[in-house]
């Protein structure tokens, strides 16, 4: 479903600019002026914590415009224990994420949203690894061991919607493909998971939110 | 003293475990007519690949540190199960 979506968004973004190629002095096409700011949040990211699941998150996003072009800000938290066959996974970090969306309906008198864009992402975390094996010479053992301070990097291209609601309330979603992570200060063992990406040895992973905003208005839309 | 591993046996190639816990291991190859060692370093390095697979340690970064071999080559500085020879010794 997710890649339908994926498709459909590419290629109305596509063709929409072809369609404007007859307007180019369209001032919807330009950067203006903020005129307001978007605060919100990820549901399936707060529905998580009351699902049975080992992961603990939650995050805030937030948009401004300039015309069509929306800057965008994401912070987050992720924490997950996960029971292993042979030990006990942890991790805990902070993660944000900063970029740009273009938005594809220009002429809409709500502004509302279908865009596409992308993102840098960054995130800070602690993890910790207990486990036991055992080995034919030496028998059974028990290590600890962990990469605090760890770090993380990685890219991400963005599609989605905003819709209108009520007044200043939205909602929309956005699916990411995020792309080359990079981790660094993990010399305790191989980083399993990076919070706000994912499984680590996934070069490319999907994610999804389900967002709900509220917009504070700079000043009046003309 | 550490139990011998092989005794008495003409063998062209040996397998010797490395201790998970720790990162280095001094080995003693005793000879009719003289004694040599060969000290290793390696990192033991754990990896998660599933929650149902659990965690794998891979030994990796094999060196030499020390040895009363003249002439030695790493071949291969990861050790692995079934792998091939990670270091060659050349014995007069």
């Amino acid at each position: 479903m997710l890649k339908y979506v994926l498709i459909s968004s590419l290629m109305f973004g596509l063709v929409l600019p072809v369609q404007a190629q007859d307007n180019l002095k369209d001032s919807t096409r330009i950067i203006q002026k903020p005129t307001g700011i978007r605060i919100g949040t990820d549901l399936i990211a707060i529905g998580k914590n009351f699902a049975n699941s080992p992961l603990s998150s939650w995050e805030i996003n937030a948009d401004v415009d300039f015309g069509r072009y929306y800057v965008a800000f994401d912070y987050g938290s992720w924490a997950r224990e996960e029971v292993l066959s042979n030990g006990v996974y942890k991790n805990d970090g902070r993660y944000v994420r900063v970029g740009v969306d273009i938005n594809f309906l220009l002429k809409d008198p709500d502004r509302n949203m279908i865009f596409l864009g992308f993102r840098y992402g960054r995130s800070n975390f602690n993890e910790q690894l207990d486990y036991q094996s055992t080995t034919i010479d030496f028998g059974d053992f028990q290590q600890q061991v962990a990469n605090p301070g760890a770090t993380a990097g990685w890219g991400e291209l963005t599609t989605g919607l905003r819709v209108k609601i009520w007044k200043q309330l939205w909602m929309g979603y956005t699916a990411r493909m995020k792309i080359f992570p990079g981790v660094k200060n993990n010399t305790g063992f191989e980083t399993y998971e990076i919070p706000g990406f994912g499984l680590t040895y996934k070069n490319i992973y999907w994610g999804f939110n389900y967002q709900v905003f509220w917009r504070i208005p700079f000043k009046s839309v003309p | 003293m550490a139990e011998p591993i092989i005794q008495n046996a003409t063998v062209s190639s040996v397998q010797l475990p490395v201790n998970p816990e720790l990162s280095e291991v001094v080995f003693t190859f005793t000879f009719e007519d003289r004694v040599e060692t060969m000290h290793l370093t390696y990192i033991a390095r754990a990896e998660v690949i599933s929650p149902d697979c659990g965690v794998l340690l891979n030994y990796e970064d094999l060196e030499v540190v020390d040895t009363s071999f003249e002439l030695y080559t790493v071949v291969n500085n990861q050790l692995l199960i079934n792998a091939p020879v990670n270091v060659e010794i050349r014995i007069d």
